[in-house]
């Protein structure tokens, strides 16, 4: 009898060949995963994705906001990353290489869709007054969320991309111009006018 | 939060000389982070299969049309040797009077050609 359970021998070796595999790329680094990737390997790729999908999600939902779109801005940026991973040269690191792609398309979906009128600020203020009712610390803690978010949405895109890359990411200056493909006196520059954009809209929510 | 006591923590962190690692552990300990939905990566490999594919079937009628070229241009070079070569034969030579039929001719002027008869 060459089956079990209704698998045949070839696909429980297949199973556990592929549980193997990606116990294996769990604890491999980016060059290997990158070489699999190139050669065909799904759950190569399939590692890179969980890998780094966090850090993306930071960029692109702080940048964006938590939607749909944002959603599928991410999907987008892995699909970019693997058809252009045979261009990768390897000479920054993979996480720089995932950042620029996610900065450029999302900020990319920003330009399409700003015809889409942003919001006032006395929506923001009335939908804040009608959240400060809860003492709840998840309230609290959500509330705090979407305060931030809010204020993001409210800032110039090229600022919000530095504002994300030090705020959620907790890059120091030189880590975020790098992130962003900037010279640092830029991100300087863009991180003071950032400050002081968020300190209006702050004060006014 | 609130506005004010975020707009501190912020502006600590924002500044050039300001700890932005501490910022960013502190907005998640707020609650201020993001992650993809569940699925995220499943989708994304399979909209990268789908992809594949489609590229894959491209490639494949690219291929088949650059196949059909090289028999078309074969048989096309094969035929125009075989040509000079009966011209050869048959001739004598590969000149141009040969090769457009007009060798035994011996008046070559286009009147004698068309009054030679």
């Amino acid at each position: 009898m060459n089956s079990w359970g209704g698998y045949g021998i070839n696909q429980i070796n297949q199973l556990s060949n592929t549980h193997m595999a990606s116990v294996i790329y769990r604890e491999s680094d980016d060059e290997t995963l990158i070489k699999a990737s190139l050669s065909g390997d799904r759950l190569a790729f399939t590692e890179i994705v969980n890998r780094y999908s966090n850090m993306v999600a930071r960029t692109v939902k702080g940048m964006i906001g938590d939607s749909m779109v944002a959603e599928d801005v991410g999907q987008e940026v892995f699909i970019k990353l693997f058809s252009s991973l045979k261009h990768f040269r390897g000479e920054s690191k993979l996480s720089t290489y995932i950042h620029r792609i996610a900065v450029n398309l999302t900020l990319n979906e920003i330009k399409k869709t700003k015809r889409i009128s942003q919001p006032s600020l006395s929506d923001e203020r009335d939908s804040l007054r009608q959240m400060q009712v809860s003492g709840d610390d998840q309230i609290e803690r959500n509330e705090t969320k979407e305060l931030v978010e809010k204020a993001l949405q409210m800032l110039e895109p090229k600022y919000r991309s530095v504002i994300v890359m030090r705020m959620l990411h907790g890059y120091d200056t030189r880590e975020t111009a790098e992130a962003l493909g900037l010279p640092t006196g830029t991100v300087l520059s863009r991180l003071s006018r950032a400050q002081e954009q968020m300190r209006n809209i702050l004060k006014k929510l | 939060m609130k506005p004010a006591e975020l707009l501190k923590l912020i502006e600590s962190g924002l500044r050039p000389e300001g700890r932005a690692d501490l910022l960013s552990v502190r907005m998640r300990s707020e609650g201020v982070d993001y992650a993809f939905s569940k699925g995220f990566t499943d989708k994304v490999i399979s909209r990268i299969s789908e992809g594949v594919v489609v590229v894959n079937r491209q490639l494949d009628f690219a291929r088949s049309l650059n196949s059909i070229f090289y028999r078309v241009a074969f048989a096309g070079v094969a035929a125009i040797i075989i040509l000079l070569i009966s011209i050869f034969i048959s001739e004598g030579s590969l000149s141009l009077n040969s090769l457009v039929g007009i060798s035994h001719d011996l008046d070559e002027g286009l009147i004698g050609l068309l009054t030679v008869n």
